[in-house]
């Protein structure tokens, strides 16, 4: 048996797909946050406006592993929510995939967000 | 007696303070169907489940297919022919069964998807999801699953609970016909006069551990069984 071994379609396209919006879903969330943050810094003046953007959508290291970590987790306690891990195991698909794809599409997203050129 | 293709051997678990297996053993014999018989609450699927990994034993060991498995898990079994029927949900629940049996068979390119739809006769439902399905039609679309695998060895948890008389029939010719292709069939389960006329071997669980009783017939003959399990009016 492979060490490794993705999950047959359809699965291949589902767990990547849950991952990419939760990861949108999440970013979205941040960014609501920040702009009512912002908002209440700027009517307080704590802060002045035009503040540069790619400082609010590039998160530092730790935070973006922290996000890639935490998407990881919610893919697998969804997938197991679903009762999805007894079929895959059927399938000869190790419990730790789900979460390994679900990481790794948060990971390629922030790495495009970091690569624009904001 | 055929050696076993499958046997979970002298499983011990513990819950917290309570012993659950105590040097507790199951085995599937190609070609014939196994049944594990016991009380509700004596650690039958407890068993399985050690078994198939998903829970980890303080000592016992798997062998399937002659390779031993100190640390078993589903994923090494299932790709070496083992195929797992929980006593749960099998099927992902936004998937249809069409899909499910296109991913079997992506991964198992040997995996005979129309023979398991006539099978257990889910060919008008395939397109369906989980949730459309009634509770019986799901079994049987689980079991076809199952049987799509063309598996060496199904151990099945409760293949019977809460299905209709005709579709327990069906299940009950579907699993005696994938034993008969050379399967070693294991399944649990309470419905005594089904499990009794589809096994070939019987094997009962008290007091955590497993006692192998022989054929049906030799089963029936056992006092303490009938006295423990059966009623006295069986």
């Amino acid at each position: 048996m492979p060490a490794f071994s993705l999950p047959p379609p359809p699965f291949r396209r589902v767990y990547p797909t849950r991952a990419f919006v939760l990861w949108a879903l999440l970013r979205a969330g941040m960014f609501v946050i920040w702009v009512l943050f912002r908002a209440a810094m700027l009517s307080d003046g704590t802060i002045t406006a035009g503040e540069p953007v790619r400082e609010i959508i590039v998160l530092s290291g730790p935070a973006t592993v922290g996000l890639v970590v935490l998407i990881g987790i919610l893919g697998d306690i969804d997938a197991r929510r679903r009762d999805e891990y007894v079929f895959l195991a059927n399938l000869g698909i190790r419990r730790i995939t789900v979460p390994l794809i679900s990481g790794a599409v948060a990971a390629v997203a922030e790495l495009l967000l970091r690569a624009f050129p904001w | 007696m055929v050696a076993p293709v499958f046997a979970a051997e002298a499983m011990w678990k513990s819950f917290g303070p309570r012993p659950i297996l105590r040097d507790a053993s199951a085995w599937a014999f190609p070609g014939s169907v196994t049944v594990l018989l016991g009380r509700n609450g004596c650690g039958k699927s407890t068993l399985l489940r050690c078994a198939m990994g998903y829970l980890r034993t303080f000592a016992g060991v798997v062998i399937f297919r002659e390779a031993r498995y100190d640390r078993p898990s589903l994923a090494r079994l299932a790709a070496d022919g083992l195929f797992y029927l929980a006593d749960r949900r099998l099927l992902a629940r936004g998937l249809t069964l069409r899909q499910h049996l296109s991913a079997l068979q992506h991964r198992y390119p040997d995996a005979a998807a129309e023979a398991a739809l006539d099978l257990y006769r889910t060919a008008p439902f395939q397109d369906r999801r989980p949730h459309e399905l009634s509770g019986g039609e799901e079994r049987r679309a689980e079991l076809t699953v199952a049987a799509a695998r063309a598996p060496a060895c199904l151990i099945a948890d409760e293949p019977f609970r809460g299905l209709a008389p005709l579709d327990a029939e069906v299940v009950s010719q579907g699993l005696r016909t994938l034993a008969e292709r050379g399967a070693a069939v294991l399944i649990t389960g309470h419905e005594v006069h089904q499990l009794l006329a589809l096994g070939d071997h019987i094997i009962w669980m008290t007091g955590g551990t497993t006692h192998y009783l022989g054929t049906p017939a030799q089963a029936l003959e056992h006092r303490l069984f009938r006295w423990d399990y059966l009623t006295a009016t069986f």
